[in-house]
C-alpha cells in the first residue's frame, strides 16, 4: 500500500532524510520514530505530497506521490501535529468541504455520527478560533477520517487529546488498521508506538537506524535483547547507554 | 540584580534584532527591501532634515504653531478622558506573550515589571520622535532637529505614562472596587478637578472667542484662555509638556524644558509607587493587543481587534459530489461574508456620491453625473476591490500545508482560489457599469449612443471577470513565485524593511500588469482601428479580442503558478 524508495530530502546543503526505503502493507501500523530533528515530521509530509522528494520515490496505493500526486492524495489522510484549519469555516462546514473534495457522497448521513463520535456534535456551528486545542484536534482527525482513506498518516495524533480522546483515537486506529487501512504513526509516546505498531522505523538525522518488527530489531541487534521499548530507542539513536 | 538581568533582556533583544536585520540583509531580497524603504523613507521624511527648508517659520508660522499647540492640548485632555471615563486604551498594561509567561512566575515585583514596561517602551517613543521629528519640519518652528526631537519626546513620554497611571488605576478599581477608592484617591481628585477645571475654561474660552470672526484672531483668543484664569491652573501640566515643542526660540525651549521634565518626573513617581495589582488586567490586555497583531498579521486593513466573527448561515449549501474545486470557491464565498465589512464601501461609495456632485454641478445633468460617479466607484474598485476580497491565496497560502494535501492539481487550486475573489468584485464592478449605462441612456454623450452603451455593457462582464482574475493571478502569484519576497504575514516586522517590501512588490505588480496587458491592448486597439468605420462594431470586436487574448494568458499564467504552487513548500511560506 505504502511503498518507499531510497526517498531522500536535502534543504541547501542540509540532508533532512537520506534514502530512506520502507513499505507498509495493508493491515499494518508502522511506528516512525526518532530523536526532535530526524527528519520525521519531513518524511511524512513527502510521503503526504506536501513536499517533494528531492530523490526516491513514494507509492500510494500504487500512485507515485510525485508523478500522479493527485490520485495519490484521493487515496491518503494526512492529521499533522498542529491542525490547520480555515478560519472562517465551522466544524461542520470544514467536513462539507472535505465531502466535496473527495466526493464523499454519503457524507450528509457520515457527518453527524462522525461529530458525535469525536464529541464535536455541540460545536457544529462554531469556528476553529473558539475550539480548544484538543478539539482542534478532533476536527482535524474528523477531516482525515471523513473519507475513509486507505493510507492514513499520523503525526503526533494525541497532541492536546484529553485521555477519552486518546483511547478512542488508539481505537480508531486499530480499527482502520483491521479494516485494511495501511497506517504510519509518528510518536514520541513510545507506548503508544509499542501498544499499536506492528513494525518500527527509527530514523536519527535523517537516516534509517533500525527497521522491521521488534522482535526482529532485537534479534539483528542482540544486546538489545529483554530491554524495555525506550532503552532500545534510546541505544538505536545513541542518545544514551540504554542502561 | 533583577534589574541587571532585565537590561540585559532589553540589550541582547535590541542587539540581537539589530544584527539578525544586518545578516539577513545579506540576502539580495532583504537588502533590496532595506535600501527601497530607507530611499522613501530619506526622499520623502528625512531629505531637509537641518537644511535650510527645514527650520524657520513659513507664512503664518507663528499662527500656525498656536493652532498646533492649540489642537494638540485639545487632543492630550481628549485623550487623557477618554483613557480614565471609557478606559479606551486596553492594551497600555499589555505585556508580550514572551513577557507574560517569563517575567510574572519570575521573582520580581510589580515594581520591577511595571518600570521595566516603562523602560522598553522607550524604543518605540525613540523610532516615533524620529519620524515626527521629520514629519513636524514644516511645523512652524524654528527649533533645530535635536530640540525638537526632545520637545517630541517629552510629549510621547508624557502621554505614555498617563495612559498607564490610567489603565493601574482602572485596573485598581476594577479589581477591589470601593476598597481602590481609597488607595487612589488623590488621583481620582485630581482628575475630578481638571475635569471640572477644563469644563470651566473650555466654558470660558468659548465667551471669550464669542465676537471673533476671522482664524488668527480665534487662535489668539483661545491662547489667551488657555493661559489665564482656570485654565491656566488646571491645564498647566498639558502647557507644560507641549511648551518645549511649541516654543519659539531655542531659549524659550530651554526655558520649558524644566516644567516638562518636572510633569514626566511626578508621573514616574505615580507609576511606580501604585502597586496596584495589575496582573490581570495586563493578561486580558495582552490577549487584545495579541488578538489584534493577529488581525494585522492576516493581512487585514485595519489593526483594530478582530470583533469575534458571527457565523452566518452558510447561504448555499455544498453538495458533496461534483468538481472538487468549487469546495474551494465555496470556502472562499464563506470566507468573504464573514470578514468583508461594508465599512470598508464607505470611503468609494462616499466617493461616488461626491463625484457625481461635482459633476452634476457642471452642465452634465444628473443622469451623466450618476454615469460618471458608477464608472469612477466601478473603477476604484480595481484598487478596493483586491483590499476587501482577500478571499484567496493571500490568506490561503499561510494554511499552505492543509492546501497541498487536497487532492486537486496546482492550478485547479490556483484558479478557485483566484476566482473566489475576482468574481465578487468583477460583478460589483459590472452591476455599477449597468447602473452607469442605465443612466447615460437618458443623456448619452454625442459619440457613445445606445449602441455603444449596450456593447460596453453587455461584453463588461467577462472583460471584468478576466481582469480581475489577472490582477488576483499577480497578486496571487507574487507569494507563490517568490514567498519570502511577499507579506503574507508577520514576515520581516514592521520598520524600513517592511516599508520596502510593500513598495517592491506594488512595484512588481505594476510592472506585471503593464506588461500582460500590453497585447490585449494592442489586439482591441487595432481591431477598433481596422473597423473605424463601424465604431461600435469596432468597440465590440476590440473588447472582446482583447479579453479573449487576455483569457488565453489567464489560462497560461494558471497553469504556470499551479506548478510553482505544487513545487512550493511550506517552509519557503513565512508567517
Amino acid at each position: 500500500m505504502i511503498v518507499v524508495d531510497a526517498l531522500t530530502k536535502l534543504y541547501g546543503d542540509v540532508t533532512a532524510v537520506r534514502s530512506l526505503s520502507f513499505e507498509v502493507a495493508p493491515g499494518e501500523v508502522l511506528g516512525l520514530v526518532g530523536p526532535n530533528g530526524a527528519g520525521k515530521t519531513t518524511t511524512l509530509r513527502c510521503l503526504s505530497g506536501i513536499i517533494r522528494p528531492t530523490s526516491g520515490s513514494v507509492v500510494i496505493a500504487g500512485h507515485d506521490v510525485v508523478q500522479d500526486g493527485v490520485a495519490a492524495k484521493r487515496e491518503l489522510a494526512f492529521i499533522p501535529d498542529e491542525p490547520h484549519l480555515f478560519d472562517y469555516l465551522t466544524v461542520e462546514e470544514h467536513l462539507r468541504f472535505i465531502a466535496r473534495l473527495y466526493g464523499v457522497a454519503d457524507a450528509p448521513a457520515r457527518i453527524p455520527a462522525l461529530l458525535a463520535e469525536l464529541e464535536l456534535s455541540e460545536k457544529m456551528r462554531t469556528l476553529p478560533a473558539e475550539l480548544s486545542r484538543g478539539m482542534k484536534q478532533k476536527l482535524a482527525i474528523a477531516c482525515g477520517l471523513l473519507h475513509d482513506p486507505r493510507v492514513l498518516i499520523l503525526d503526533e495524533p494525541l497532541t492536546g487529546l484529553d485521555p477519552g480522546g486518546m483511547r478512542r483515537m488508539k481505537n480508531t486506529i486499530a480499527e482502520r488498521a483491521k479494516a485494511g487501512s495501511a497506517v504510519i504513526l509518528s510518536s514520541h509516546l513510545l507506548n503508544l508506538v509499542e501498544e499499536l505498531c506492528t513494525k518500527l522505523l527509527v530514523v536519527s538525522r535523517g537516516s534509517c537506524v533500525a527497521y522491521g518488527t521488534l522482535p526482529a530489531i532485537i534479534e539483528a541487534r542482540p544486546e538489545l535483547a529483554g530491554r524495555s521499548l525506550e532503552e532500545v530507542f534510546l541505544t538505536l539513536t545513541g542518545n544514551g547507554s540504554g542502561e | 540584580m533583577t534589574w541587571s538581568a532585565l537590561l540585559y533582556l532589553m540589550r541582547t533583544s535590541v542587539w540581537n534584532r539589530f544584527s539578525s536585520r544586518v545578516r539577513r540583509a545579506r540576502e539580495p531580497r532583504y537588502l533590496l527591501a532595506l535600501v527601497a524603504g530607507g530611499a522613501y523613507m530619506w526622499f520623502f521624511l528625512f531629505r531637509n532634515i537641518g537644511t535650510a527648508a527645514d527650520t524657520g517659520h513659513g507664512p503664518g508660522g507663528p499662527f500656525l504653531s498656536a493652532a498646533g499647540r492649540l489642537i494638540v492640548i485639545a487632543l492630550l485632555v481628549l485623550g487623557a478622558l477618554s483613557a480614565w471615563v471609557f478606559g479606551e486604551d486596553k492594551t497600555a498594561l499589555a505585556f508580550s506573550a514572551p513577557e507574560l509567561s517569563l517575567l510574572f512566575p519570575a521573582p520580581l515585583s510589580r515594581r520591577d515589571l511595571i518600570g521595566y514596561k516603562l523602560l522598553r517602551s522607550q524604543i518605540a517613543i525613540l523610532f516615533n520622535v524620529v519620524i515626527w521629528v521629520a514629519l513636524l519640519r514644516r511645523g512652524g518652528t524654528e527649533l533645530p532637529p535635536l530640540l525638537r526631537a526632545f520637545g517630541i519626546w517629552v510629549l510621547f513620554t508624557t502621554t505614555h505614562l498617563h495612559r498607564l497611571c490610567a489603565a493601574l488605576v482602572r485596573a485598581s478599581l476594577g479589581e477591589h472596587g470601593r476598597g481602590a477608592w481609597k488607595r487612589h484617591w488623590i488621583s481620582l481628585v485630581v482628575f475630578g478637578v481638571v475635569v471640572a477645571g477644563t469644563a470651566v475654561a473650555v466654558m470660558t474660552g468659548i465667551r471669550s472667542v464669542g465676537g471673533v470672526h476671522d482664524a488668527h484672531s480665534l487662535v489668539t483668543a483661545a491662547t489667551n484662555a488657555l493661559h489665564s484664569g482656570v485654565g491656566a491652573v488646571v491645564l498647566w501640566p498639558f502647557l507644560a509638556v507641549t511648551g518645549p515643542l511649541y516654543a519659539h526660540t531655542t531659549a524659550a525651549a530651554f526655558a520649558a524644558l524644566p516644567w516638562a521634565l518636572l510633569v514626566i518626573a511626578i508621573h514616574i513617581v505615580w507609576v511606580l509607587t501604585a502597586d496596584t495589582a495589575f496582573e490581570d488586567a495586563a493578561v486580558a490586555a495582552s490577549a487584545a493587543r495579541a488578538a489584534r497583531l493577529a488581525t494585522f498579521k492576516k493581512g487585514r486593513l485595519s489593526t483594530r481587534q478582530a470583533k469575534p466573527v458571527k457565523v452566518k448561515g452558510s447561504g448555499a449549501m455544498l453538495s458533496p459530489v461534483g468538481h472538487p474545486a468549487v469546495a474551494v470557491f465555496w470556502k472562499n464565498l464563506l470566507c468573504l461574508r464573514r470578514t468583508a465589512s461594508l465599512r470598508t464601501l464607505i470611503f468609494p461609495l462616499l466617493s461616488i456620491a461626491g463625484m457625481s456632485a461635482l459633476i452634476a454641478a457642471d452642465a452634465g445633468g444628473v443622469a451623466r453625473a450618476i454615469a460618471s460617479g458608477c464608472a469612477i466607484c466601478a473603477a476604484m474598485f480595481i484598487i478596493f476591490g483586491p483590499l476587501i476580497a482577500r478571499n484567496d491565496l493571500r490568506q490561503d497560502m499561510l494554511h499552505l500545508v492543509a492546501l497541498k494535501t487536497l487532492p486537486l492539481r496546482g492550478a485547479t487550486i490556483v484558479a478557485a482560489e483566484v476566482a473566489s475573489s475576482a468574481l465578487p468584485v468583477a460583478l460589483i464592478q459590472w452591476v455599477l457599469l449597468v447602473a452607469a449605462g442605465v443612466a447615460l441612456s437618458f443623456n448619452p454623450l454625442p459619440h457613445f449612443g445606445a449602441n455603444a452603451i449596450s456593447v460596453v455593457v453587455l461584453i463588461a462582464l467577462p472583460t471584468l471577470l478576466v481582469f480581475n482574475i489577472l490582477l488576483g493571478l499577480i497578486r496571487n502569484g507574487a507569494p507563490i513565485l517568490f514567498p519570502t519576497w511577499i507579506k503574507l504575514g508577520a514576515v520581516v516586522g514592521g520598520g524600513i524593511e517592511s516599508l520596502g517590501q510593500n513598495l517592491v512588490s506594488m512595484g512588481f505588480i505594476l510592472v506585471l500588469l503593464a506588461l500582460m496587458l500590453v497585447l490585449p491592448v494592442a489586439v482591441a486597439g487595432g481591431a477598433a482601428f481596422v473597423l473605424k468605420a463601424a465604431p461600435v462594431a469596432g468597440l465590440a470586436v476590440g473588447l472582446l479580442g482583447g479579453t479573449a487574448v487576455l483569457g488565453a494568458e489567464v489560462v497560461g499564467a494558471v497553469e504556470l503558478l499551479g506548478k510553482a504552487l505544487e513545487k512550493t513548500e511550506p517552509s519557503q511560506v513565512p508567517g
